[in-house]
């Protein structure tokens, strides 16, 4: 029974992705479920914000976790992924071939043939909410070998961000809580802003890392080893697919789904690290992560909020982070999302964090750094 | 300032781009597998380039946590 509740926690996001799908194929107002699912989510994680659990072992000291099936799931989200944008772009070919309304059957499931140009937005909106949200597994498998690396950037391809993979494991991890890791926020910048230069600031690091490691191997930088470029390439079938699609429309439906997907992505990345300074060359401890790890956190983004544990054991399966006492906002991603929406309001509940995060965790030489965080400001 | 010049060089080179793809008419023919993929390629290749025209003029300036470095 307890081997089942630890796995079937963590099916939250692929049912929610399969009921988006779903929304959208069934058309009319259903369209917008996954903007419905988005907004419920919020609630839910706001009423669970003072629950808190800690990893499951048994007496032994073993996971529950079933490695094989956590990882078929993981896998099945690259083809849930895929299917995601094929129905959008079913969508966007209805729109803009003018089909008529009609109402229709498929395996028994009902259908409206056409859609209108409102329920189209609640579409692209749809589709680029699931999309983001869905990055979850392009970051945990971006910390496997082989296919899982491979199926990471193709997930992430699927939102423009095939670069991601490089840039994560051996940028992000490696110099995290310092200027030299775009995904790090430093403090007194915004979501918005941070959600840019991190995207093209990850995009650079795999763009420089090429160009560097072809100079040596005395290779063109333009060739398929360029893996900068073949990431990008990876992108193409679903720009094929939105122009073929939707022509104009394809493209500014894409342009939409990428731009939430991205900023969803980034968001995380600016949650989980703002303002947490590291000395450069030191180890990244605990400390130079912000947890969120209340209960519906936790279950819907596979633990990726145990963001402390996470960094230093990076290569520990999802189910098996746990709670190492790193910094922690108390709240959830999704009501801390909220509230980087509005960056007076976050840097306003950050603020007492941060003066704690300075006064009882930081070495004396990040206490430093953070001081002229101060004096700039 | 490197922000903002990067900015508007990828904005001149999309807009050329855009307008280059328009006097092709691939507005009309994108349903034409050719055309799409075509189109495709020219839209992948434009976000290329804007990423490149963006790191190459910005180098780590806007990356830099003090800006008095």
């Amino acid at each position: 029974m307890k081997t089942f509740y630890v796995n079937a926690r963590y099916l939250i996001v692929p049912v929610m992705t399969i009921a988006t799908i779903l929304g959208i194929f069934i058309g009319n107002t259903f369209a917008w479920l996954g903007v419905i699912l988005f907004g419920a989510n919020t609630i839910i994680d706001t009423l669970t914000r003072g629950i808190h659990l800690r990893a499951d072992f048994d007496d032994n000291g073993n996971s529950f976790g079933i490695k094989r099936l956590q990882y078929a799931v993981m896998y099945f989200m690259l083809p849930a992924f895929i299917f995601l944008q094929v129905i959008l772009a079913w969508r966007l070919y209805q729109y803009t071939a003018f089909i008529p309304f009609n109402d229709f059957s498929f395996f028994g499931i009902p259908y409206q043939d056409g859609i209108t140009g409102f329920n189209l937005i609640g579409s692209v909106l749809s589709a680029g909410l699931w999309a983001g949200l869905g990055i979850i597994y392009g970051h945990e498998l971006s910390h496997n070998r082989k296919e899982g690396f491979l199926t990471s950037r193709l997930i992430m391809a699927l939102s423009g961000a095939s670069h991601f993979t490089y840039a994560h494991v051996y940028n992000h991890h490696l110099d995290l809580g310092h200027e030299d890791d775009p995904a790090t926020a430093p403090r007194g910048r915004n979501v918005y802003t941070h959600a840019w230069l991190s995207h093209a600031g990850q995009s650079q690091y795999s763009y420089n890392l090429e160009k560097e490691k072809l100079l040596r191997q005395r290779k063109s930088f333009f060739s398929l080893s360029n893996k900068w470029i073949l990431g990008y390439l990876y992108s193409l079938p679903s720009i094929f697919l939105f122009v073929w699609a939707g022509g104009f429309f394809g493209v500014l439906s894409l342009i939409v789904v990428w731009s939430i997907s991205n900023f969803l992505l980034e968001a995380l990345n600016f949650m989980g690290h703002y303002g947490l300074i590291r000395e450069k060359g030191k180890p990244v401890e605990h400390r130079h992560s912000w947890d969120n790890d209340n209960l519906f956190t936790s279950w819907f983004f596979i633990e990726i909020g145990r963001q402390g544990d996470h960094h230093v054991r990076g290569e520990t399966y999802f189910w098996e982070l746990d709670d190492v006492d790193a910094p922690n906002y108390g709240i959830g991603y999704f009501s801390l999302f909220v509230l980087t929406l509005i960056p007076s309001l976050f840097r306003k509940f950050t603020q007492n964090l941060l003066d704690d995060w300075d006064r009882n965790k930081a070495t004396s030489a990040e206490r430093k750094i953070a001081n002229q965080f101060s004096n700039f400001s | 300032m490197k922000n903002i010049q990067a900015i508007f060089i990828m904005f001149i080179w999309t807009a050329f781009s855009i307008l280059l793809l328009y006097l092709l008419e691939a507005h009309i023919y994108y349903r034409e597998v050719v055309w799409a993929i075509c189109i495709a390629a020219a839209l992948l290749f434009v976000h290329m380039v804007n990423m490149a025209i963006y790191f190459n003029i910005t180098g780590k300036e806007p990356y830099k946590w003090f800006k008095s470095q």
